[in-house]
């Protein structure tokens, strides 16, 4: 009894002593440490959280990228698919780890900039610190073969006789493809009706299968392979520019909607907010490697790798604007 | 005889000691992960997928395909000798399975399924082989409002096959329904019953609620008896199907096996439905249904057989159109445009040697599983023997680790240990588990396609009169209800006519 007693005082006094001690060390460490750590990153495996879950788009983007930063850095990039809460459960854990370059995520519309202003969640853009783009991809308004719709002007004056006629599928419903439409509505008084999918497989079966009239589709392989072999047929694209590997197709910018050029989907490298200065150029340095490496544009697509690479500022500016675009649109609810 | 040459090619392909090396390999990894509860393919391809764009295109795929259908093999076990359904397949085989493993047959249960699902996975593959251009077009037709009604079959079929009483499993299928709509609204991406809880945007996982009210809640509960009683419980009689066991169970494989194949094309759901329904239509023939969730071996023969053939007809959508039908299937297509191949419509010219040698290796696969799996029948058998508790605290030890790779989500390991708790609640008060989990699985299928539908159609219920699929079904429905309904009739007034004598029609001739 008073053994038990003794030695349950003793574990009272003693383990907030040894706590103490514990992080006296590690402060001194660290401060110690920080400097050197920064110098010679990375020195151990660096996690790189893909917000979605394996097999789509991003985690092809991701895992080209982090064999060629595996290569030029010397340390394994592993890549870890958290997906859930349309990306916004790794954002979360991202934006809540140690800011020291070992954690990393895709930074993509979504669940960067689009998830926090929808839903409660812990984070927002101001939470991470912007690395590099790896990729773009536009997204293309596509319809079937046998579609009556051989133009986007023939497209967008049915939608004008008609509103709310049209149905064209869509990525999801917290996508810029989603609010690009919804700006269609609202700018320009071109009403479509929107039907949410999930991924690119359900889009493509409901437009083969002439369950929607049009799709509002993320630009990637699976979608060019169908339009080289006649199944889709493209009507415009939503980047700024015509797209180089489409010269005929028109920009939405071209067909009357000059607002629209804003559902690209950029995919960056972010960090959790404070990466330190050093570590963040030895990235951004590597990642503008990786992104002329024949492997890398192979793997990707030459189409979505943008010819000028976009370092840390660039992708500031274009997640900022991302911001105060949706703002508005999505804060009214 | 084009046919034939392609079969050639593609078995030359997969004859390649390399390939053969991976099937085996694949196939290994497959049951292996199969076995363990909560580990599935999804967690293994996602970890593989680096390693394979080192490979060679066509080893690459021959290996996670390996992996897919052999976890499917794997699944079984678990789910027949300790009430852990591997995947969402498998829940079905549960009902039947496990109450085999308590009489002592847990050997002709594991021996069944694993014929029942070599036989369903090579009659799927042989229709791969020469139907898969004709049902690709099947796949496509099937659009939102189609889904609408094979959700509202497979609820209705969910709901019929309790072991307890019909109202019991329609409220078990409720509260299934109303916890798949914990989560982010699939169209509107707005938050629902999440209370705050960023974990609970992306809903509720599927392995997580199954694994509780099946796996832990079953831990729970066996824990809860003494060594002794346990001991009688468990002993084993045979290992080996009986020559009964065969006759009672070829007519439940030779069905399970075209529902398989046909169900599984479908995108979504295909695997839980197939096994579904296979139990269903099992359950309806039997001239004793009240044998079902007793130990019935058509009850494990059957459901088992059609999942197998459906996981080896979904790669009808994926290789002929480009159209990946499942998660694991996605990872399969990824893994290919890795290796910068997009499959589509044009791989079967562009790459033929990919499109048949997976094909091919196929049948190679299910004649190594089928090799692998009946002396491991016996090793796996030998876990029983094993004390309940260190079997439980095992056994729950792999479900956490398990559930945790599917996410990488802490938050779903609470999941399980609370739906654990109340899985141990539901078997003591004689709830089944198994319509809640299958409801589940159908409602977020069921809600978003009766939303894209309504947005479709402009919120107009004539959609699901003008799509011939969804029409044929409700009709059928229609008039089953209305058939089911004046049968009760009847029967309620001839039970009040002490005349009356039962007969059966369906009785055979001994």
């Amino acid at each position: 009894m008073t053994m038990r007693s003794a030695l349950k005082k003793n574990t009272v006094v003693f383990l907030p002593a040894l706590a103490g001690l514990a992080m006296m060390g590690l402060v001194g460490c660290s401060a110690a440490g920080s400097q050197a750590a920064e110098a010679d990153y990375p020195s151990k495996p660096v996690t790189f959280v893909v917000p979605f879950a394996a097999g789509g788009p991003s985690t092809v983007t991701a895992l080209a990228f982090a064999s060629c930063l595996e290569k030029g850095l010397g340390q394994p990039f592993v890549i870890e698919n958290q997906p859930g809460a349309s990306g916004g459960l790794a954002m979360q854990e991202v934006s809540s780890a140690k800011p020291d370059g070992y954690t990393l995520t895709l930074g993509t519309n979504g669940p960067l900039v689009m998830n926090p202003m929808i839903n409660k969640l812990n984070y927002g853009i101001e939470d991470f610190t912007s690395v590099g783009v790896m990729a773009q991809m536009p997204t293309v308004l596509v319809v079937g073969e046998d579609s009556p719709y051989e133009s986007a002007d023939e497209f967008f004056a049915a939608a004008e006789k008609h509103p709310g006629k049209l149905s064209v599928a869509i990525p999801g419903a917290t996508t810029s493809a989603a609010i690009e439409l919804k700006r269609l509505s609202d700018e320009y008084d071109i009403e479509v009706t929107a039907v949410p999918a999930v991924g690119n497989a359900e889009m493509t079966t409901s437009l083969l299968g002439g369950h929607v009239d049009a799709l509002f589709i993320t630009d990637h392989q699976d979608v060019q392979s169908r339009i080289d072999e006649g199944s889709f047929v493209p009507l415009a694209v939503s980047s700024p520019e015509r797209a180089g590997w489409y010269p005929d197709v028109p920009t939405l910018a071209e067909q009357g909607f000059p607002e629209l050029v804003n559902a690209v989907s950029v995919f960056g490298v972010v960090g959790p907010k404070g990466l330190p200065d050093a570590v963040v150029s030895t990235l951004e340095a590597e990642l503008q490697t990786c992104s002329a490496d024949p492997a890398v544009i192979k793997q990707v697509g030459e189409m979505f790798i943008p010819e000028q690479f976009s370092g840390a500022g660039a992708l500031d500016e274009i997640f900022a604007d991302m911001q105060d675009l949706y703002e508005p649109i999505l804060g009214q609810k | 005889m084009d046919v034939l040459n392609n079969l050639g090619l593609g078995f030359s392909v997969a004859f390649d000691p390399m390939n053969l090396l991976f099937v085996f390999v694949g196939v290994v990894i497959g049951t292996a992960i199969g076995v363990l509860p909560g580990l599935g393919p999804t967690a293994t391809i996602a970890l593989l997928l680096p390693i394979t764009y080192t490979m060679d295109a066509t080893s690459a795929v021959i290996m996670l395909a390996g992996i897919y259908y052999g976890s499917m093999y794997g699944g079984t076990i678990t789910s027949v000798l300790l009430r852990i359904p591997g995947e969402a397949a498998s829940v079905v085989t549960t009902f039947d399975g496990y109450q085999m493993t308590k009489q002592g047959r847990a050997g002709p249960a594991l021996g069944i399924s694993a014929i029942g699902s070599f036989i369903g996975g090579t009659v799927a593959i042989i229709g791969l082989t020469f139907l898969a251009p004709v049902l690709a077009k099947v796949a496509v037709a099937v659009g939102p409002a189609s889904y609408v009604a094979i959700m509202v079959l497979g609820l209705f079929l969910v709901t019929s096959l309790g072991t307890g009483s019909t109202m019991k499993s329609l409220c078990m299928a409720a509260i299934g329904l109303l916890l798949s709509t914990v989560g982010q609204d699939p169209i509107t991406g707005t938050a629902r019953f999440t209370f705050g809880i960023p974990s609970l945007l992306g809903g509720l996982d599927f392995v997580a609620i199954a694994m509780g009210l099946f796996g832990v809640g079953q831990l729970l509960h066996s824990l809860e008896r003494t060594e002794k009683a346990q001991a009688i419980t468990t002993k084993i009689r045979n290992i080996w199907p009986s020559r009964k066991d065969f006759r009672d169970s070829s007519g439940a494989i030779a069905r399970g096996s075209l529902l398989g194949f046909v169900i599984g094309v479908l995108p979504g759901g295909g695997g839980v439905i197939s096994s579904l329904a296979s139990y269903a239509l099992e359950k309806r023939r039997a001239k004793d249904p009240s044998r079902f969730g007793k130990g019935a071996i058509e009850g494990v023969a059957g459901p088992e057989t059609a999942n197998n053939a459906s996981s080896t007809s979904a790669f009808i959508p994926l290789l002929i159109l480009g159209i990946p039908s499942n998660v694991v299937l996605a990872m399969l297509y990824g893994a290919l445009l890795l290796q910068g191949i997009t499959p589509g419509p044009s791989l079967i010219e562009d790459r033929p040697d990919i499109f048949w040698g997976v094909i091919a290796s196929m049948y190679v696969g299910n004649v190594m599983l089928l090799i692998l799996n009946i002396p491991l029948i016996g090793i796996f058998i030998q876990m029983l023997r094993v004390r309940t508790g260190i079997l439980a605290t095992f056994a729950l030890m792999v479900v956490m680790v398990g559930v945790y790779s599917i996410n990488n989500n802490p938050f779903d390991m609470w999941v399980v240990l609370i739906f654990g708790v109340f899985g141990w609640i539901m078997i003591k008060t004689g709830f089944d588990a198994g319509p809640l989990v299958l409801a589940f699985i159908l409602g977020p299928i069921l809600e978003r396609s009766f939303r894209q539908s309504m947005l479709i159609s402009g919120g107009s219920f004539d959609i699901f009169i003008t799509d011939p699929i969804s029409a044929t079904i409700f009709g059928i429905l229609a008039v089953f209800l209305a058939y089911s309904f004046i049968n009760n009739r009847r029967r309620a007034r001839e039970a009040t006519a002490p005349a009356a004598v039962p007969v059966d029609t369906r009785v055979e001739a001994k």
